[in-house]
């Protein structure tokens, strides 16, 4: 997996096909999973991501190395992202039952088990804040330093948001779990 | 935190992706994009850009030329016919200082100045 110095080296050489090249595959997975986080809907947030990569592409000759990299793409996709939802909400076109129908789909998908779409039920109650915490540190396994770069908040506002967010899943499916 | 939770957890989000055809549907969408200018484009902007510079630069040594080429011409007057030259000039401003020539003219000077003014303001 290409690092995000050598692709800041592409850029800065003029070579920003071979950048885009790069970037595509080490970002993909983490756009679409900050995509998704706050879309709740796959083909939303992947439609969203490929939107994001188009921006990502038209704005790279401009990137100018200041901020990191990682730092620039999540900030284009929240925005991209936070955006398609406010105008979704507007048009309506994805109720909440089309956000469970998603969540069964994907409980009925090959390796999940039938208790995984009451856990998901119980994941999409949460709280935006920490549901969008659940998402992105499952989605991947990402580090929490990871996953609050990818939100623009704090490492430790992550840590509180998945702290209780294990509680209140603990308490709703009855495991007792919460710590 | 309990490893079972966890465990449900990281099987609740398995095989949620982008689909396999993803980054062929990004190359998609960037191709389509308006064209960015073309170089022969850009090499006809840079040629009208360089003609101009040219045209520029000709102006003026031409109006330098022709300042200069006055300058001398009078200076050569003056050397060769100066009594000539002044007992003109004299005549020239004893006629120019009588109120039949001067109001006039000075009228016209006045008008000639003012009229780039006067047409801004007029409506079209």
């Amino acid at each position: 997996m290409p690092t995000d110095e050598a692709i800041i080296q592409l850029v800065q050489a003029g070579r920003g096909r071979e950048a885009f090249d790069q970037l595509v595959p080490a970002y993909r997975r983490r756009v679409f999973g900050l995509a998704y986080s706050i879309l709740r809907e796959r083909t939303a947030a992947e439609d969203l991501a490929q939107e994001v990569f188009v921006k990502l592409w038209q704005a790279l000759p401009r990137y100018d190395g200041r901020a990191k990299l990682s730092t620039w793409v999540y900030a284009v996709t929240r925005n991209a992202a936070v955006s398609a939802l406010r105008s979704r909400r507007r048009s309506m076109s994805m109720s909440e039952e089309g956000v469970l129908a998603e969540v069964e789909a994907i409980a009925a998908a090959p390796g999940a088990e039938p208790g995984d779409a009451g856990l998901r039920r119980q994941v999409e109650a949460l709280p935006e804040k920490q549901r969008q915490a659940v998402t992105l540190y499952y989605l991947d396994e990402r580090p929490v330093d990871e996953v609050a770069e990818m939100m623009g908040i704090p490492v430790n506002t992550v840590k509180t948001h998945l702290h209780r967010a294990r509680a209140s899943l603990a308490a709703a499916l009855g495991t007792g779990d919460s710590a | 935190m309990s490893g079972e939770l966890d465990e449900r957890l990281r099987r609740a989000f398995a095989g949620i992706d982008t689909s396999a055809a993803f980054e062929a549907r990004v190359a998609a969408r960037i191709a389509a994009l308006p064209a960015a200018p073309r170089a022969a484009d850009l090499a006809r902007v840079e040629r009208q850009r360089a003609s101009a510079a040219r045209r520029l630069a000709r102006e003026a040594w031409m109006n330098t030329s022709t300042a200069i080429g006055i300058g001398a011409a009078a200076i050569a007057v003056v050397w060769r016919h100066g009594p000539a030259v002044a007992r003109w000039t004299e005549d020239a401003l004893a006629v120019a200082s009588s109120p039949e020539v001067l109001l006039p003219a000075a009228m016209t000077v006045l008008a000639a100045g003012l009229w780039p003014v006067l047409r801004r303001l007029m409506p079209r």
